[in-house]
């Protein structure tokens, strides 16, 4: 995740649990907006971040649209209704306390840092402890935005970029995700915060994995987060969000938009990894709701937009990472593996519009459910009449642990050309006992096998994640599990 | 009866055929035999006329019309067939009317006139019992639910049917046993006559024990790196395929 | 055909029609509760405005929009010669006929099977409190607006019940015979109760056709499956393509009891069939299957609903749907698993063959599982003719067009071939198969 939102949160989180362990309260210095949302609250987060008109007119404009939407009413959510004026729009993380050694941080935390594997120095920069020399997070992240600069690549934020890079923000954003799109499209657009931007120029490819641990953030990000990626004729990037350390954030709701264009010859790998807060286990209280849109256009020619997701956390995640297959021949992917375990409730899944010829979409869900959490695997291909020769392949399925939790499974498929092929399978089961049994009988615990056989479920869409994230990503799921399994 | 010059043939971007030259005349039996990922399969594609093949150079003259100008249909209405590794299944389609509509367009493309479904029974039942097959495969939908042998045999009787100039057989003998090989390679001898040719395309030389070629060509890498008579194919069993291209290298 | 006058919603417009209707005396006393109950759900549910999630791919503001005169049969003359060449061979002592939503007796004859089988009208039928029950209750709880307009609207339906134990020699054939007439549009609304009890064998088959003209047939088709019983049952929809036709199948099925459902669908202007089925005992099992075949401009639509609520029981279900031209097929199926429904096996499938630019096929098949113990899995494909299929027969041959026709033919015979007589798959075979060869 970002730093500075990562830390933003955790502290928020950290400082409620100290009062609530030792019986003290710590004032955090803020600057915040009072809650509430109204024109003049984006006019002011516009003249806050200094904006140019044009920026501002495009949140105003956003936010009209917003006001006219009815909120989405999904039938498989059980949601508390959302009071959007209970929200404050606009927070400075200014003032990030720091702790004085990684013993103030709570023990669960320190815990599940070790679990994962997390080395040293990052769980202090994750966990805000004032830093030593040896490990200092702001430098290498300069490094790393330097290296890139020289190949040509920006890196920056979304505020950076409206600063130095206007033209390009003021041509992409919103082309993937009008405002209008849907109702959390339109409140994104018109308070989001700050987020990535990237920009490959023509026949780059940036000398290493761009991801958000490096990106220097001098703005804060909140829960309305904008990242927009542009990858230019034949070129490549693949982007990191997120990582496997559990987030913390007191902020209950997160609408992120995430826009990514590919032009001709283009290939944009996206991969998520992603622990947020889930809510306490038997209440489902506290927990984070997720909701992100995330579209990918693939305007060019033979452009290629692949998505891989691990999503793990949350009380409630709504996402669907999309694919529009404009250009002729290009490739859309989607690997997902989406673990719900407490109380949790996911709905997620992924469109894929066919409209230019030749296109090819791909998608592998897997879905695991476990406790009393309900997973919902949600998707769409659609063959517009234009799309000739299009291919799809789709395979999900879900894996039920436990007797009371619950899967779903609702694809779309609208097929509107005779030469556009659409093939979808799905199935869903509960672990396979006997591939249980043979593990055990081999000397493994019952819960190392059961990772395993979950491992197994899960391996095709872990090949599509770059190296070290894929190996954080099974642990992680391991994690989850543990407490999972009875 | 076949010419095969230079062919060049890639399939999804990557090359298989890297130019392959072959001459067959009437009455002749070849076969080419290789190893694994020689480019066996997409040779016989290509002969077959498959869309998923691009052709980079060469031809293929057939009774010396350019083959690669003509559909797959006009292919085998010319009088070539092509007897598939893996014979697709096409349920709730009859046997017998499949065979039926295939012998017909035959007969439209001679000029002659069609036959009704008696007629054709009549021929149907005789080629069947040359080839010893059960009469209940008539109504089964076309190789739904067979075993590999029986779609073997059932490419056969379609070869039996169709009686074309040329035969090319892409592992006729993988997935058959003993028995079943000895009674497929009988029916491919059956047919066989002074004016037929027949490439047999083959990893295994004990195809060859059944079915006696004239002239032995392998396969390597996309192209015929040998050619011999039928004893080319001993030193093959004896050698191998590695030890053959050892051989060449020397 | 007059159009509505934007002020009054068409709902009320209805309501009060109703209320006219029951003043003219509005068939059997003893339905009066249940078609009271209806009207009330009807107006509860209201016709679906945008994005309604029972209609998602079925549009029917044209439908709703449209004025059509109730039926009223005068004379049963007129339906005698038509009613001829919808008479199955083998059926023509086992045949039951309802004429524009009408039970006719005079024109019905199950000499054959009267010792398995008994007919009666279903107002006499509900004098029965267990069957005046069961049909009140259902039309409370009705989800589908449709189906709570027959409840309102139908005239006097059938019941057919199987005895207990027997075995029928002769499938028994229900032909549901709708006229149209050159001038006006008349909706009718026949109700079929089909009672199969404990360990019958049976096999009804139900026909719908019409002659005329166009017209609207909106009917609903009940069937309770006792314990251990086995019922086959296939519909024909003949309608033409300038006709509306919406039909809603409620079946309930008991212990180790099995139903076999077949369909061959000719589609319409609209036609949508709405499939509700429960497996409340244990052991249950029930196979699905449909095909359509639809040119120009026609529509036909499935609506799926099957409730695994015992243990045990199986359900699979595939539909294979062929479109040409302009026209339109949807199937939107749901498996529903419940907590308790531990060992339920589910298997969907839906295939569709898209042969022109202008047409479309939309599938969604959907599973809500709430219990871990299952094996629930579910395909959909959707595209032109297999392209190897297509390859391979061109290598023996056979033109293009040619191999199209025959797998085409192949694809709805896989269904057509399911049905339960010859007769009835030959019926099929003209009504869909046939159609797709004339119209390349």
């Amino acid at each position: 995740m970002k730093d500075d939102n990562v830390e933003t949160g955790l502290m928020d989180a950290l400082d409620a649990r100290r009062e609530y362990k030792y019986g003290f309260t710590t004032d955090i210095e803020s600057d915040s907006f009072a809650k509430g949302l109204s024109e003049d609250v984006v006019r002011a987060i516009s003249a806050k971040k200094e904006e140019p008109d044009w920026l501002l007119q495009f949140r105003l404009d956003a936010y009209r649209k917003w006001t006219q939407m009815p909120q989405p009413d999904w039938a498989q959510l059980k949601i508390e209704p959302i009071d959007f004026n209970a929200i404050s729009y606009y927070s400075s993380p200014k003032s990030k306390k720091k702790l004085g050694s990684l013993e103030d941080v709570p023990q669960e935390i320190r815990e599940t840092f070790d679990k994962l594997g997390i080395p040293l120095e990052e769980q202090k920069r994750i966990s805000n402890v004032a830093v030593d020399a040896v490990f200092d997070s702001v430098s290498v992240a300069t490094t790393h935005k330097r290296r890139l600069l020289e190949a040509g690549v920006i890196f920056c934020s979304i505020s950076e970029a409206v600063r130095e890079y206007p033209e390009l923000v003021k041509k992409y954003l919103g082309s993937v995700v009008p405002p209008g799109d849907n109702f959390y499209a339109a409140l994104n657009s018109a308070v989001f915060s700050d987020g990535s931007f990237v920009y490959v120029p023509p026949n780059t490819i940036p000398p290493m994995e761009l991801s958000t641990y490096f990106r220097i953030n001098t703005e804060g990000t909140g829960q309305f987060e904008r990242t927009l990626i542009i990858c230019a004729e034949k070129s490549q990037v693949s982007y990191i969000e997120g990582c496997t350390a559990p987030q913390f954030d007191t902020n209950q709701l997160h609408a992120a938009i995430v826009e990514l264009v590919a032009m001709d010859d283009a290939s944009i790998k996206y991969s998520t990894v992603q622990n947020w807060y889930p809510g306490d286990p038997e209440t489902g209280k506290g927990g984070i709701y997720n909701f992100v849109v995330k579209r990918g256009k693939c305007a060019g020619k033979n452009s290629k937009i692949s998505w891989t997701q691990i999503e793990t956390g949350s009380a409630i995640t709504w996402k669907y990472p999309s694919c529009i297959l404009q250009g002729d021949g290009s490739v859309g992917e989607f690997y997902s593996v989406a673990l719900t375990t407490g109380r949790q409730q996911a709905d997620t899944g992924t469109k894929m519009i066919h409209i230019g010829k030749n296109t090819r979409s791909l998608i592998i869900a897997k879905g695991i459910a476990a406790d009393r959490s309900s997973n919902a695997y949600r998707g769409l291909v659609k063959m517009t009449p234009g799309a000739s020769g299009a291919r799809n392949y789709t395979q999900c399925d879900s894996l039920l642990i436990g007797g009371r939790s619950s899967a779903h499974t609702f694809p779309y498929i609208e097929g509107g050309n005779p030469t556009a092929q659409v093939e979808h399978e799905a199935s869903t089961s509960k672990i396979n006992e006997e591939q249980l049994f043979y593990l055990q009988q081999r000397g493994v615990s019952r819960e190392q096998a059961i990772s395993a056989v979950i491992n197994g479920f899960c391996k095709e869409v872990f090949n599509h994640l770059p190296m070290e994230f894929s190996v954080e990503a099974r642990k992680l799921l391991s994690l989850k599990l543990e407490n999972s399994v009875a | 009866m076949l010419e095969i010059k230079g062919l060049q043939v890639a399939l999804n971007g990557t090359q298989i055929l890297k130019g392959v030259s072959l001459t067959v005349g009437r009455g002749e039996i070849h076969s080419v035999m290789g190893p694994n990922g020689s480019g066996k399969s997409t040779l016989s594609k290509a002969l077959a006329g498959h869309p998923s093949l691009e052709i980079i150079s060469g031809s293929i003259l057939f009774d010396g019309k350019n083959l690669l100008e003509m559909t797959p249909e006009e292919r085998a209405r010319a009088g070539l067939f092509l007897g598939y590794q893996y014979p697709v299944e096409i349920p709730g389609l009859g046997n017998s009317e499949f065979l039926r509509m295939a012998y017909n367009a035959k007969r439209i493309a001679e000029g002659k006139e069609e036959l009704d479904a008696m007629e054709f029974e009549d021929i149907l039942d005789e080629k069947m019992g040359l080839l010893g097959m059960d009469g209940k495969f008539r109504e089964r939908g076309v190789n739904e639910g067979f075993s590999g042998g029986e779609k073997k045999k059932n490419e056969i009787l379609q070869m039996a049917v169709l009686d074309p100039k040329l035969a090319i057989l892409d592992e006729i003998d993988s997935g058959l046993d003993i028995d079943a090989l000895r009674v497929v390679a009988e029916g491919v001898n059956s047919l066989m006559t002074k004016d037929k040719s027949l490439i047999l395309i083959t990893h295994y030389q004990r195809l060859l024990d059944y079915i006696r070629p004239d002239y032995v060509h392998v396969l390597s890498d996309g192209r015929i790196v040998k050619s011999g008579g039928p004893e080319l194919a001993h030193s093959l069993e004896v050698e191998g395929y590695d030890g053959l291209a050892a051989g060449a290298v020397r | 055909m007059t159009t509505q006058t934007a002020t009054v919603p068409r709902e009320v417009e209805i309501i009060k029609s109703f209320t006219r209707s029951l003043a003219g005396g509005g068939g059997d006393g003893s339905l009066i509760s249940l078609k009271e109950a209806s009207i009330k759900r009807f107006g509860e549910l209201g016709f679906p405005k945008r994005k309604h999630e029972m209609f998602t791919y079925a549009q029917t503001g044209e439908l709703v929009e449209t004025q059509f005169a109730t039926s009223l049969v005068q004379s049963l003359a007129r339906f005698a010669e038509p009613l001829k060449s919808h008479i199955l061979t083998g059926c023509e002592r086992s045949v039951v006929v309802m004429v524009d939503g009408y039970f006719s007796p005079a024109l019905s004859n199950i000499a054959g099977v009267s010792d398995h089988v008994v007919v009666t009208a279903l107002g006499e039928a509900a004098k029965n409190g267990r069957i005046l029950a069961m049909l009140e209750k259902s039309a409370t709880g009705e989800t589908d607006v449709f189906a709570a307009l027959n409840g309102a609207f139908f005239r006097d339906g059938v019941m057919i019940r199987v005895k207990p134990g027997a075995k029928l020699s002769a499938p028994l054939l229900v032909v549901a015979l709708s006229s149209g007439a050159k001038d006006s549009l008349a909706a009718s609304y026949p109700r079929i109760l089909v009672e199969a009890g404990e360990s019958s064998e049976a096999s009804v088959i139900v026909k719908y056709a019409g002659f005329g003209g166009a017209y609207f047939v909106n009917a609903r088709e009940d069937v309770i499956v006792g314990d251990g019983a086995a019922l086959g049952y296939c519909v024909i929809q003949a309608d033409g393509p300038e006709s509306w036709n919406m039909t809603k199948l409620a079946v309930e099925l008991g212990a180790s009891g099995r139903f076999n459902h077949t369909m061959a669908l000719n589609g319409g202007r609209l036609a949508r069939r709405n499939i509700e089925a429960h497996l409340k005992g244990e052991g249950g099992k029930i196979e699905i299957s449909g095909a359509s075949a639809l040119a120009g401009k026609e529509q036909s639509h499935i609506y799926a609903r099957v409730y695994h609520e015992a243990r045990d029981c199986e359900s699979s279900q595939l539909f294979r749907n062929v479109v040409t031209g302009d026209s339109k097929t949807s199937v939107d199926t749901t498996v529903i698993v419940g907590e308790g429904a531990s060992g339920s096996v589910s298997r969907q499938l839906v295939n569709a063959l898209i042969l022109s630019g202008g047409a479309r096929a939309d599938a969604k098949p959907n599973l809500m599982i709430y219990n871990d113990d299952v094996k629930c899995s579910h395909g959909a494909t959707s595209g032109g003719v297999n392209a190897d299929q297509l390859f391979y027969m061109t290598t023996r041959g056979v033109s293009r067009r040619d191999a199209e026709r025959a797998l085409v033919a192949a694809f709805l015979r896989s269904v057509t071939a399911l049905l339960p007589t010859p007769a009835s798959v030959e019926a099929a075979e003209e009504l869909i198969v046939r159609k797709m060869e004339n119209v390349k």
